[in-house]
């Protein structure tokens, strides 16, 4: 009996370890992506297809990828960061090797390194998410500082600023557009007494989308994904005005793929697979020739959506400072 | 000069201190540092310890997270005491059911576990609409209460196994002694049983609360903005927008040091107070009324139902369609479709490290275990301390440990699968070496002398004498390693790479992104995977013991 | 016929001298026992022959070869232990045959040996019965085959026998004389029980803290103790000083309760004693009485049952001892 059992587990562990052994013969390119899986599934596979390049993703939170990246700085393992902030690509241009892309005209110049150490991909606009089942459509706030309505208190969901990138950006746009300084943090202080701050990104939208909380502090492209799987969700772009935090595609320093990799960035930015993307996922494109009206998802041309001046460099530099003060902004308003 | 029958336990607790000190010791330094170096990383000073508890959100977490473990501990302690009395003296129905039941949610992610409890009582739960509409108002699922619901529902086991078969040890003739000298029935259990059983219990008890302090998946779903100490350690370390590795240290051995403190604690207590007992039977079934014998079957149903609401809940969800995020009550095999059609090579990933690692955890754990219990020197005690010692730290911690010191230098893993195989070691160290421990206790030292005295090395009469006295035990610990493994997330997420995506990662990225459908058809599928090996394995331990 | 030689051990255990400066000479095909309360050092010297334990100082020779620095499982030694130790995992015959396998015995010389060793012991027939088929003096027969069959240079027995029951005990006891009278192997003999050392051994080490108190055969041990400690531990006695018997001498003695009599049973020329009878014990064949002297001493004697002679508590009673029998203990 006991002989049995003991080779009994040798066989499967054997089998199992011959079963991963298998080469990997192909071209390949090793992307860290802060992407979700389905944006990830839907382009890798598209990409292979037509390239013959096989992907393999290393998908996590973008603070995860960074570290990864810094770590990795010796002997990296990736070839290509995808999916995270100009912020991020910013302070950690070191990482990267500079390749001009061939969409470099069609992406306006904001939207790029001048030493094209990146390039953007698209635009999250910070929006206000609305589930209309538990506030009809007509009821809902229309501005940030219809937030600040006592009546919605425990009802807006928030990503914690420590954890999102995007949270953080929403927070120092607020504190400028209610006068900056002690004014504007006075504000926001106000507007945190209203919020429940979730861990996650994906916390605010789920809870949205499932009804959990009424009302979302939130980026652009969860309503109309939530909206067409049939979600009463919709979006609400402030009347104040907002700013939007844009993500883009790096190539690592040193990655054994670049050549790959480049085609990559080429790739990811041409305008057919951008309208693929943007019809399957609803991702805001900064080419600025993608005609949004004859796309599904009736998201607005940035031309029509009031933005603000957001200084993302100056509250890029102040972010451990800030973000002590927001987390004591936070605690103090529980 | 080392003496002749110290050299196979000095082998032993050398290599064992090489490798924890490799892996888990030398990581940890790495990782710490940063709280005791000042801004320029030069020189030691405490202060980002006095600057971290200075301030009150951090001060919060504190008190949150032991507030929280408490409450879960005394509430699981209490639920879970009569439950295995009720199993192991009272006649209930059912018995081997509920017991291989109980041990089902451990197959469980947490996260997912928790993401089943939100769409069932959430605010806008399927549970909580329901009952509102029959007007019963279950209140929020979100914040202490909830978190302290999960984890009472989770973690019970922890306490009832060892239990069950606490209670099962009793020797009767003490039991009837004490009626023979006139004590009330309910005056036995408390002054004679209770006192047997109890450090059994508080083993269960403590194990449950070093995991409150650890988990992260649970609060991190359900806490909504109460800072909880796992979360705020991790976001600290890898949160996307200031990552602050110095406060993150400062937490993190924080951390530590509370459960090494809870695990002095408990071994100081369980070493002043050790009840040999010596049963030669199992105590019998007790007579009781039809009252107390309904009550009871419906108190160990009740539980053990509930504890699997969630797991239940993700099969049927997985059964369910999704259209991207958003749930649509109708049944479809589209979740199945979509995750089959995509590459299965996460499904054998996790078999193989999960195989690999319990492999591994019972050849380092057994030894370990061995070593620790049977030689009462220093460095049997110091070698006790450094393996129990992964108890205390999260696997984000262990694992960015991982990355920063395998990443250059004289060995290099990052990359490949052996990192994540010998992260998941490192982590399920501590439960081989206790229930390998627990075995040794239990096999009279004279049988290995006996052995010795015949001809063999303490070498061979450890592997032809100890190993096949321990097996069964050494069998379901690797059963429980390789079942934990396969659920495990933290540590995987920041070590996988390139091909070696695992089944919890799929789960984790899917729920992330608009996949809740992806998800629920992956755990589904982890389910079953590790069920079926799980029962086939019991079967053949429990035949080989009970066999010829 | 190896004998064992054991030169100045010493062990220590934290703040307890375990073993003191132990020198012992064990002859070849010897039956020697090693007897004391617990915690006397008894054990703690054999398991430094067996090489469980280390020495301190000193060593220990099997004829001319020293062994104490040798490996225990080197030692070619047959152990036989209190809880007999018997691998539960394996057949009757596998325990038996374990010590073979390791020496690599062919197999068919194993079984042959095996079925021997099983004979010896009178356990024919239960070679492929499971150890917990087995009683407990099944188990210790076992136990006793496993470690003959390896042909040991020594046999060791770490208080084999109490965990039997008493009547048991009394039979295997002289078992296991007589197998070893018969193999001619030296044994060494843990017990704390002198009646069962007086019974199987031929010399006997009476141990206290870790010294040896005194090295004898049992009778002399028996009857002339070479300590008060030696007087007390082998038996009842009365441990008098030599004035509470009216002799002039100041030394203790000790009188064993069997040398004394009732006066008129007694030859004349044995001394006399006058007292009062305190205490009555019928103990089947033996009857204890407790006498106290007019000095207030009691002391204790032994007589055979004797229906015909009624002794109550409150009789006056002349009580006569063998002079010769009264030993002085330093």
């Amino acid at each position: 009996m006991r002989g049995s059992t003991v080779r009994w587990l040798v066989t499967v562990a054997s089998l199992l370890v011959l079963g991963a052994g298998n080469a990997w013969a192909q071209k390949k390119l090793v992307v860290y992506t802060a992407n979700e899986s389905t944006l990830n599934d839907l382009v890798f596979s598209a990409f292979k297809k037509e390239t013959g390049i096989e992907v393999e993703p290393v998908a996590a939170g973008s603070g995860v990828l960074v570290r990864r990246l810094q770590a990795e700085k010796a002997r990296p393992l990736g070839d290509i960061i995808w999916g995270v902030s100009r912020s991020l690509l910013q302070t950690n241009k070191a990482l990267f090797e500079p390749y001009v892309s061939k969409n470099k005209d069609a992406t306006p110049a904001e939207y790029r390194d001048p030493d094209d150490l990146w390039i953007g991909n698209n635009l999250h606009l910070l929006v206000i998410l609305q589930n209309t089942k538990l506030v009809p459509a007509d009821r809902g706030p229309k501005s940030w500082a219809d937030l600040l309505d006592p009546k919605w208190k425990g009802k807006i969901a928030f990503t914690d600023p420590a954890n999102s990138g995007s949270a953080y950006a929403t927070v120092t746009m607020l504190v400028d557009l209610w006068g900056g300084g002690d004014a504007g943090w006075k504000k926001v202080g106000a507007l945190f007494k209203n919020l429940k701050v979730l861990n996650r990104s994906s916390l605010v939208f789920q809870g949205v989308g499932n009804g959990e909380y009424p009302l979302g502090i939130s980026l652009e492209y969860a309503g109309p994904l939530w909206a067409a799987g049939g979600a009463p969700v919709k979006v609400v772009y402030p009347s104040d005005g907002t700013t939007f935090s844009m993500e883009g595609v790096g190539i690592v320093k040193g990655g054994s793929n670049t050549d790959q990799a480049k085609a990559f960035v080429d790739y990811i930015n041409r305008k057919d697979v951008r309208e693929t993307i943007l019809k399957a996922t609803f991702r805001r494109p900064t080419r600025a020739d993608v005609d949004l009206t004859k796309l599904p998802g009736n998201m607005p041309p940035l031309s029509e959506v009031k933005l603000i001046k957001y200084d993302e460099e100056g509250w890029t530099e102040k972010r451990t400072k800030t973000m002590e003060q927001i987390k004591d902004a936070i605690q103090d308003s529980r | 000069m080392i003496g002749h029958q110290q050299r196979l336990p000095l082998t032993i607790a050398a290599l064992g201190l090489l490798f924890l000190g490799v892996f888990l010791v030398w990581p940890l330094v790495n990782v710490f540092g940063a709280s005791v170096l000042d801004s320029e990383g030069q020189s030691f000073t405490l202060a980002n310890y006095v600057k971290m508890l200075g301030r009150p959100f951090y001060r919060a977490a504190i008190v949150n997270t032991l507030g929280i473990g408490a409450a879960a501990t005394v509430i699981t302690t209490v639920l879970a005491v009569p439950l295995a009395f009720s199993l192991a003296r009272l006649p209930i129905p059912g018995k081997a059911a509920i017991l291989a039941l109980a041990a089902m949610p451990l197959v469980l992610p947490s996260f997912v576990s928790a993401y089943a409890i939100v769409l069932l009582l959430g605010n806008s739960g399927l549970l909580t609409v329901w009952l509102k509409g029959i007007g019963l108002d279950i209140g929020s699922i979100y914040g202490a209460s909830g978190i302290v619901l999960v984890y009472t529902l989770t973690l019970y086991p922890y306490v009832l196994l060892p239990t069950v078969a606490a209670f099962k040890a009793v020797d009767v003739s003490m039991e009837e002694a004490a009626q023979n000298l006139g004590s009330s029935p309910a005056r036995t259990v408390r002054t004679v049983i209770l006192p047997i059983v109890l450090p059994a219990i508080l083993a269960g008890a403590l194990l449950v609360f070093i995991e409150t302090l650890e988990n992260f998946g649970v609060p991190f779903v359900l806490a909504e903005d109460l800072p909880i100490f796992a979360v705020e350690a991790f976001k600290l370390f890898i949160g996307e927008t200031a990552p602050n590795p110095a406060s993150a240290g400062v937490l993190a051995t924080l951390l530590i040091l509370t459960t090494v403190l809870v695990l002095l604690i408990q071994r100081h207590f369980l070493s002043s107070r050790r009840f040999a007992t010596n049963a030669r039977q199992t105590p019998p079934i007790l007579k009781v009324g039809p009252g107390v014998r309904i009550v009871a079957t419906v108190y160990c149903w009740t539980i053990v139902l509930l504890a699997l609401v969630p797991f239940f809940a993700i099969v049927v969800l997985s059964f369910l369609e999704f259209r991207g995020p958003v749930l649509h009550g109708r049944f479809s095999l589209d979740n199945f479709a979509t995750l089959f059609a995509r590459d299965m090579r996460p499904l054998a990933n996790t078999l193989m490290f999960a195989s690999a690692a319990a492999l591994c955890t019972g050849l380092i754990g057994v030894p370990i275990g061995y070593v620790v219990t049977r030689w009462r020197t220093g460095v049997a005690t110091l070698l006790d301390v450094v393996a129990t010692l992964p108890f205390a730290v999260a696997g984000t911690v262990l694992a960015i440990g991982f990355v920063v010191s395998f990443n250059a230098g004289p060995v290099i893993l990052t990359g490949g699968p052996l990192i994540l195989v010998l992260a998941y070691t490192v982590r399920k160290i501590p439960f081989a070496v206790r229930s390998a421990g627990a075995i040794v206790h239990q096999i009279d030292p004279s049988l290995e002398e006996a052995s010795i005295s015949l001809g063999r090395s303490p070498l061979q009469t450890f592997l032809r004498i100890v190993v096949p006295l321990m097996l069964g035990g050494i069998v379901s610990g690797v059963v429980l390693t390789w079942v934990t493994v396969a659920s495990e997330l933290s540590a995987t997420v920041v070590l996988y790479s390139g091909p070696w995506r695992t089944m919890t990662v799929v789960m984790f990225q899917a729920l992330e992104g608009g996949g809740a459908g992806i998800a629920t058809a992956a755990a589904s599928t982890l389910i079953v995977v590790t069920l079926i090996p799980v029962a086939l394995l019991y079967r053949l331990v429990r035949r080989y013991e009970l066999g010829s | 016929m190896s004998g064992i030689v054991i030169k100045d051990a010493s062990r220590r255990f934290g703040s307890v001298q375990a073993v003191d400066h132990v020198d012992l000479t064990v002859e070849g095909g010897e039956f020697f026992t090693l007897l004391g309360p617990s915690g006397c050092g008894k054990t703690t010297l054999l398991r430094m022959i067996a090489g469980f334990c280390e020495l301190d100082s000193g060593e220990i020779l099997f004829g001319d070869t020293r062994i104490d620095r040798l490996s225990a499982h080197v030692r070619n030694i047959g152990m036989v232990f209190q809880n007999y130790a018997v691998f539960p995992n394996l057949t009757v015959a596998g325990n038996v045959a374990y010590g073979l396998m390791a020496r690599r015995v062919p197999a068919d010389e194993s079984a042959r040996r095996v079925e021997e060793a099983l004979a010896l012991v009178q356990l024919s027939g239960f070679g492929e019965r499971k150890p917990h088929q087995l009683s407990g003096g099944q188990l210790q027969r076992v136990a006793i085959a496993r470690a003959l069959v390896i042909r040991p240079q020594v046999l060791l027995f770490d208080e084999p026998l109490s965990n039997l029951d008493a009547r048991l005990r009394v039979s295997m006891r002289g078992e296991i004389r007589a197998l070893q009278k018969s193999l001619g192997i030296t044994a060494i003999y843990v017990t704390h029980d002198q009646e069962e050392a007086m019974s199987v051994s031929d010399r006997i080490a009476l141990m206290n803290a870790g010294k040896l108190e005194q090295v004898g055969v049992p009778a002399d041990i028996y009857r002339k103790p070479a300590s008060r400690f030696a007087a007390e531990f082998m038996g009842t006695t009365n441990l008098l000083e030599a004035r509470q018997l009216g002799l002039a001498a100041p030394v203790w003695v000790s009188l064993r309760p069997e040398a004394l009599r009732f006066a008129d049973e007694a030859p004349a020329d044995w001394p006399r004693l006058q007292g009062i009878v305190a205490r009555v014990e019928l103990l089947g064949p033996l009857t204890r009485i407790d006498v106290t002297l007019g000095s207030g001493t009691v002391i204790r004697m032994a007589t055979l049952d004797a229906p015909h002679r009624a002794v109550a508590v409150g009789d006056a009673v002349t009580l006569a001892y063998e002079h010769a029998r009264l030993t002085v203990v330093p």
